[in-house]
Formats: C-alpha cells, sequence, structure tokens
C-alpha cells in the first residue's frame, strides 16, 4: 500500500500540472478574434477607423480608441456603442457637442449606415459593416481569394486568414519571429475594404514596404516586400 | 512559424480533472475512518456529477467553448473539497453543499449579466443591501478569532464581508452610470469606504485591505485619473496610521511580522510551522493525509497553502498560485473587446480581487507580508468564502463576448 500511495503522489501531481498547465496557456495565448462591426471615414481625407469594439471611445486623450488631435473635440467626446438593436452614439459631456446628419444629440442617439458624426470640426461617415460604399474615393476591389507571406530566406508561405495577422516575438502572433531586435508586438496586418493594410507598432526596429520605412497604416500591393530587420517576406495576393 | 492557438479540449481536461478527484478520493476513503467514508464518497461523487452537468449543459445545450475558466476553479475547488476531507472529514458535506450553492451563484449571476439593462439598474438596491449588511455585522456579529465578522443563523456562520465582496465589484462596475459620461468617483468612494470602514469596526483587516485594493483597481479603470486615486490612497494611508497611532492594540496583532522566527512558540507558531513543513514537503509532497501542519489551527483556511504544499507538492502549489495569474490575463486580454465598460471593469476588478487575495494568503503565512487571516480563492475551507469565489467567477466569465449568444449569434 505504501508503494502505491506513493506512486499516486506523483500521479496526483502529473493530472493537476495537465489541466491547469493547457488552461493556463490557453487562456494566456487565446485572444480574443478582432472583427470590424462599423466604419468612420473622415470626409476631408477619407482617412478610415474601424471600430472592433462594441464601445468605442472617440477623442482628444490618447486614451481613447479614436483619437483627434483637433482642439475642437474634447478630451472624452464621444462613444459609439453597440446594441442589440443597433449602433448608438453618446455624447461624453463634450464641450462642443455631437452632431448627428447636422443635428446636435441630446445625450444619446442611434445612428444608421451613412449617417454624418461631428465632432468639433472634424466630420466622418459612419458606414456598419467592414466596408465603406462606393460614393467615397477608394474604388471597391473584388474580393481577395487568396494572400499570402513568402518568407524569401526559406519559401516557406503563410496564408493570411481572418481580419487580422500579428507579426512579432511574442508567443502566440500569427508570424512568430524569434529574434530580439524583433518587438513582441512588431506589426500587424488587417483586412479593411478588401485591402491587406499593414500597420508597424515597434519602436525599436522599423518596419519597411519595399525599402521604406512604413509611419502609417499602409496598403498592400501584389509582389511587395516587406522587411523586419533581416527577414523580408513577399506579400502576394488572388482576386 | 504560422500558429494558431486554440481553446483546450473539454472532454480530454474533463478525463484528467475526473481522475485526479477518483484518485484524490481513493486516497481520503483509505485513510478515513469508517463512519466518515460514506459522507466522503457521496460528496464527492455528486461533486463529479455536478461537475459534469455544467460543462454538458454548457457544451451541449448552451453550445459553449471555451472552458479554461471553470475547469481551472472545478480543479481548485477539488483540491480544497480533498483537504476538507482529509482534516475535518465530518465537514465534507457542509462544504460540498457550499460548493453547489456557489456554482449555483455563478450560473445564476452569469445569466442574469447577459443583459446590461438590469444590471445598472440594480447597482443601488445592491450597494444599500451589502451597506446594511456590513451595518448588521457590525451590530449583530459575534468576534471569531480576533475578527467580529461571524453572524449564526439557525446553526448557520456566514461571513457577510465574503457576500459583499461580489456586490462591491457589482457596484464599482456598475455604478458607471452614464457610459463613461459620469467619471466621478464620489458615490463610490462612499460606497467604498463605508465598507472599509465597516471591516475596520469588525477587526477584519485582511479583507478591509482586499476591498480597498479592489477600490483603487475599479477606480483606475473607472476614471483613469491617477491623480485622484493618489489623493484617495495617501488619505487612506493617513487614516491607517491614525488608527495604529489611537488603537495600538491594532499594530499588536502583526507584532510578529517579519520576525516570526523570535516568537516561534507564540504569535508566530502558524507561520514558522507553515514554512518547515511547507519545505519538507518537497516537489511532489507527501501525500494527502501525511502532513503535519493539517495539526495547527486554521490549517484548512489561513494556512491552507501550507498544507497544499506539504500534501502536495511545491509543482502543484506553484501552479495553482500561475492560474490566479492567469485569470486576471484573461480578463485584461478580452476587457478591451467586452461588451461594455461594465463587463471589463467587473472582469478586471475580480480576478484582481483574487490574484491579491491569494498573494495576501500565500505571502502571509510566509512572513513576507504580515497574517491578515484571509483564505486562498477555491481552495480554502469556509462557506462564505467559496461561494464568493465561485460568484466572482461569473464576472470573469461574462468579460469574454462568446459567452453568450448576442442578437442571436454567439460571437
Amino acid at each position: 500500500m505504501d508503494n502505491l500511495e506513493f506512486i499516486m503522489r506523483y500521479i496526483l501531481c502529473f493530472l493537476a500540472i495537465a489541466v491547469i498547465l493547457n488552461c493556463v496557456l490557453s487562456l494566456i495565448r487565446l485572444r480574443p478574434e478582432k472583427k470590424t462591426y462599423a466604419l468612420l471615414v473622415d470626409v476631408t481625407n477619407d482617412e478610415q477607423f474601424p471600430i472592433n469594439c462594441y464601445e468605442t471611445s472617440v477623442g482628444r486623450s490618447k486614451s481613447c480608441d479614436i483619437v483627434f488631435s483637433n482642439m475642437t473635440v474634447s478630451r472624452s467626446h464621444a462613444v459609439i456603442a453597440l446594441r442589440k438593436d443597433g449602433f448608438y452614439i453618446f455624447d461624453t459631456e463634450s464641450k462642443t457637442g455631437v452632431f448627428v446628419n447636422g443635428e446636435q444629440i441630446n445625450k444619446s442617439q442611434k445612428i444608421f449606415n451613412g449617417d454624418i458624426l461631428a465632432f468639433g470640426t472634424a466630420v466622418l461617415k459612419f458606414y456598419i459593416g467592414s466596408e465603406a460604399d462606393d460614393d467615397i474615393s477608394h474604388k471597391k476591389d473584388a474580393p481577395i481569394a487568396r494572400a499570402t507571406l513568402t518568407n524569401l530566406a526559406d519559401n516557406n508561405v503563410f496564408k493570411l486568414e481572418g481580419d487580422y495577422v500579428t507579426i512579432g516575438r511574442k508567443r502566440g502572433s500569427n508570424i512568430e519571429i524569434s529574434a530580439p531586435y524583433v518587438s513582441r508586438e512588431h506589426a500587424e496586418l488587417t483586412l479593411q475594404k478588401n485591402r491587406w493594410i499593414i500597420e508597424n507598432f515597434s519602436s525599436v526596429t522599423a518596419t519597411t514596404l519595399n525599402g521604406e520605412i512604413i509611419y502609417s497604416p499602409t496598403p498592400l500591393e501584389n509582389g511587395d516586400v516587406i522587411e523586419i530587420g533581416d527577414f523580408a517576406f513577399r506579400y502576394e495576393e488572388n482576386r | 512559424m504560422l500558429k494558431k492557438t486554440k481553446n483546450v479540449n473539454l472532454y480530454i481536461m474533463l478525463f484528467i480533472i475526473t481522475l485526479f478527484q477518483l484518485v484524490c478520493l481513493f486516497s481520503l476513503l483509505f485513510k478515513a475512518k469508517s463512519e466518515h467514508k460514506l459522507g466522503i464518497f457521496i460528496s464527492f461523487v455528486l461533486y463529479i456529477l455536478v461537475e459534469y452537468l455544467y460543462f454538458i449543459g454548457a457544451r451541449l445545450i448552451l453550445q459553449r467553448k471555451g472552458f479554461e475558466v471553470e475547469l481551472i476553479a472545478f480543479l481548485l475547488t477539488s483540491i480544497g473539497l480533498t483537504i476538507t476531507a482529509s482534516v475535518y472529514p465530518e465537514a465534507t458535506i457542509k462544504q460540498f453543499v457550499a460548493v453547489v450553492i456557489g456554482i449555483v451563484g455563478f450560473v445564476v449571476l452569469q445569466w442574469f449579466m447577459r443583459e446590461l439593462k438590469p444590471c445598472i439598474a440594480l447597482r443601488i438596491p445592491v450597494a444599500v443591501l451589502a451597506i446594511g449588511l456590513m451595518a448588521f455585522a457590525v451590530v449583530f456579529a459575534k468576534y471569531t478569532n480576533g475578527a467580529r465578522n461571524w453572524i449564526y443563523i439557525g446553526g448557520v456562520s456566514v461571513q457577510p464581508s465574503e457576500l459583499v465582496k461580489v456586490a462591491f465589484v457589482f457596484v464599482g462596475a456598475a455604478s458607471l452610470e452614464k457610459l463613461q459620461s459620469n467619471k466621478s468617483l464620489t458615490k463610490f468612494i462612499i460606497f467604498a469606504f463605508a465598507c472599509v470602514g465597516a471591516l475596520f469596526l469588525m477587526h477584519d483587516f485582511g479583507t478591509a485591505l482586499i476591498f480597498f485594493f479592489t477600490f483603487v483597481v475599479i477606480s483606475f479603470m473607472r476614471s483613469g485619473d491617477v491623480r485622484t486615486i493618489l489623493i484617495v490612497c495617501t488619505v487612506a494611508l493617513m487614516g491607517g496610521l491614525l488608527i495604529l497611532l489611537f488603537r495600538p492594540y491594532v499594530a499588536n496583532r502583526f507584532a510578529a511580522y517579519g520576525h516570526v522566527w523570535e516568537y516561534f512558540d507564540t504569535s508566530g507558531y502558524q507561520q514558522t510551522r507553515t514554512m518547515i513543513y511547507s519545505a519538507s514537503g518537497g516537489l511532489f509532497g507527501v501525500g494527502i493525509g501525511n502532513g503535519h501542519l493539517r495539526e495547527i489551527f486554521a490549517s484548512t483556511e489561513d494556512l491552507v497553502f501550507g498544507v497544499v504544499c506539504e500534501e502536495f507538492g511545491m509543482i502543484m502549489a506553484g501552479a495553482i498560485l500561475l492560474s490566479y495569474v492567469a485569470l486576471l490575463v484573461y480578463s485584461i486580454r478580452h476587457a478591451k473587446y467586452a461588451r461594455s465598460t461594465f463587463y471589463a471593469i467587473s472582469a478586471c476588478g475580480a480576478s484582481a480581487l483574487m490574484l491579491f487575495q491569494a498573494a495576501l494568503n500565500v505571502f502571509g503565512v510566509n512572513d513576507i507580508l504580515p497574517l491578515t487571516g484571509v483564505t486562498l480563492p477555491f481552495v480554502s475551507r469556509g462557506g462564505s468564502s467559496i461561494i464568493c469565489c465561485w460568484m466572482l467567477l461569473a464576472f470573469i466569465k461574462a468579460v469574454d463576448r462568446s459567452t453568450y449568444r448576442y442578437g442571436g449569434v454567439r460571437q
């Protein structure tokens, strides 16, 4: 019986560790799926602001989800919230107010596809879904059937799937690069309006596109070469 | 290099947990006296049944996918139930009943939080009820182990401060009334200080510290205003110093802190024994029922981490601590994509509360922090504590938007 008890000590430890480590690693690695529920498009320069959260804050403060440096926008100006029956905009006690289709709202108002929202002098068009209509200056591309990144060093092919792909040193990144000069969350590719957009997050090592450093989200074209340190990837797409 | 992460396989994990529970049950039955065997057997078998009922219901009826949070909670609760059955076999059924109440509370609270409106509507009644409960405890509770925080109702003892923890997180998150427009903390500060003040009057300083820490986390998440929080912390610190100045007996409770070995057989008795026996357990422990720490007062409550170290081993003890950290990481990860700030704040508040409480318990018995007599979440014996832990888990589960069907579709 002593032998059985001796063995049981190890079995118990093994079983508990198997459950806890599996669950803990899964909890740490798993990220909620990023979805684009709506888009805000700046009517002056067609800049797009995807709405990825159920509650998206708009304001001048850097803690907001969508930031405008414009002084007519309050630090915490408004919140766009997705509720069961659609989207609502809330004025979070801003100084200059929130306007929907030219009319100032009182506390909150339901908003619909194509509504024009104004925060101070920032004017944006609101689109439900991840794509804006044809009436803005972007031409609507055909859907991407397949998009890939090919590592030019070993011809390893990474298929771009879902709405976003993360690149970095961090475990759990979709494309994990184990190099000390690569940041934990180095760059991200997001699918917007049927185009893959690359955005650099690293302040340590630059991400370049066809030899030029990326400073802002940049759409990818077929055959583009992305470089992160010594790693180079060719972007290819079939529409 | 392209990696995809998936949820753990529920059925494999459930099989491993069941094996773990059956091995624990076998060990317990082998050592238990004949008059306790039936109670232990029934409690464990019913616990496993409840566990299967929950997972099968959630997987097959509600079609949920991610179960890591619950799997961890069920395993930790199994460890706690095993320790209770081993040290106090006569209390096994009572502890099992409390676990079932906790699991029912977890399911009901999850269901209640599927909609935001009722949560916001109930914030004031819950706050009033919580303060009322604390006031009732201050007046009517009896002194037990140096703190006046136990109420006896019909032979059942209840610790109101444990139940108020759930209300505290709920009110803290739900009183962000007008969707990020009302960042004033005044009402929440009044509520928090009423709760913490009551706990001071009850001499339950450990729980008061947990409430204060949770208050700081929730306040920061609500306002993002570091200056206000620093002012509140400074006021609280000064208040604490004044209490120590005018009520020196409070400081006497922590006289052994930092040098418990000098009080080896007096006020440092529990900590010194915990450290000795924890180390003697080694990596894999001495086996269920073979430890010595079980003989020390409060071994299944305040000193339970030492019992885990001694009887289950350091590896398992480390894994248990890791699971509290993982719950907090999970809450933070999902906070940004939660259905509302209410879910984000409540999940981060609940998981931070549990991690802080676990830290107070573990560091307290090892003399890194003063021994405040708080429980180790899910593992320590105690009905109110286990009910509170399971209900707090509902906040963590609710932050994941895939928990609920939204507009008829599970995200």
